[in-house]
């Protein structure tokens, strides 16, 4: 008997079972002995249940009962913030912190170059050195052009 | 029982699939790593093209061989110079790695030009006349690549109505 037809023998017997599915339980508990003996330890358990169990008769209603217990349980999940949204923020941080760390390295491999490019972004056509007496020069851009031009003089 | 049982059978799998996790950030991290240095390594190539030209008002240049420049390049010029025409004496493409170290073009005989990558983003250029050297400037890479012409020009000495320009650009990136 598998652990499935076990718990329907327990429905059976609780009368939870829709017809078609009760009889089929019928059936197994007359053909098969282990569902029998099942069938039967569960009878007698819930005989020795309902005879021995003391009843404990609770003073309140039974919606103000069940509206405690739903308080107290809402109170516990307020007071533990972050027991409460462990789903969303567990798979969030699953890929945000190895992104995080993606990008940090990416910037910190690429920093030096971009520091690089931005310290010599415009240094348009900058004289730097005339080794020639005779020979003299001035530079100018035009904007509208686009053209950086270094004019050259020999004497 | 029931716990025990869950830690047993659920803990050797949590741990495995969050190192294979891990492994994969790792390898996703190097991959970024050496893109990135891969990139920058590609950035420091510039293709550049250098273009001796004449300025002149005369409509017809003297030795016919040379071409009228570009009418791009010509408009450009016209708009800054006073020079009526313009005129192509040589042109040359030439491909710039750090690695290469310097490079020397031969504009004419008496027109040489050196490049070299000062550092990543600054092209230094040396002009030679008859020679001698006679001239340092530095030009940003970046601004080649957005489109900016650097020119070195001066007089014409046989001719002093008429001038002479190196006109280097980034080929790709010249104006439109």
């Amino acid at each position: 008997m598998s652990g499935g037809e076990a718990l329907k023998t327990q429905a059976w017997l609780d009368g939870e079972l829709p017809p078609a599915e009760a009889a089929a339980i019928a059936r197994l508990v007359n053909n098969d002995a282990a569902a029998r003996d099942l069938s039967t330890e569960l009878r007698q358990t819930t005989a020795a249940l309902a005879v021995g169990e003391p009843v404990r008769p609770v003073p309140e209603s039974r919606e103000f009962y069940w509206s405690k217990i739903e308080r107290a349980i809402r109170a516990a999940e307020d007071s533990r913030p972050s027991a409460s949204r462990p789903a969303w923020w567990r798979s969030l941080a699953r890929w945000l912190v190895p992104a995080g760390f993606t990008a940090a390295l990416a910037v910190w491999v690429a920093s030096p170059y971009l520091h690089q490019r931005q310290q010599g972004s415009w240094v348009s056509g900058a004289e730097i050195e005339s080794p020639l007496n005779d020979v003299g020069s001035f530079t100018f851009r035009s904007e509208a052009e686009r053209m950086t031009v270094v004019w050259i003089s020999t004497y | 029982m029931t716990r025990s049982k869950t830690l047993v059978s659920v803990l050797p799998i949590r741990v495995s699939s969050v190192s294979r996790r891990v492994c994969i950030w790792i390898a996703a991290a190097l991959a970024v790593a050496c893109v990135s240095s891969f990139a920058s390594g590609l950035a420091a190539d510039l293709r550049l093209r250098v273009q001796l030209v004449w300025g002149t008002d005369m409509s017809q240049p003297k030795a016919t061989k040379y071409e009228p420049l570009d009418p791009l390049f010509q408009k450009k010029l016209a708009r800054v110079f006073k020079w009526k025409n313009y005129f192509r004496i040589h042109e040359q493409k030439l491909t710039l790695s750090p690695a290469d170290g310097q490079k020397r073009v031969k504009l004419s005989s008496k027109c040489e030009i050196e490049f070299r990558h000062a550092d990543d983003s600054t092209l230094e250029i040396k002009l030679f006349g008859e020679g001698r050297w006679t001239k340092t400037v530095r030009q940003a890479i970046k601004a080649l690549e957005q489109g900016e012409l650097a020119v070195l020009a001066g007089d014409d000495k046989d001719n002093y109505s008429d001038a002479w320009f190196v006109v280097i650009s980034a080929p790709g990136h010249e104006p439109r």
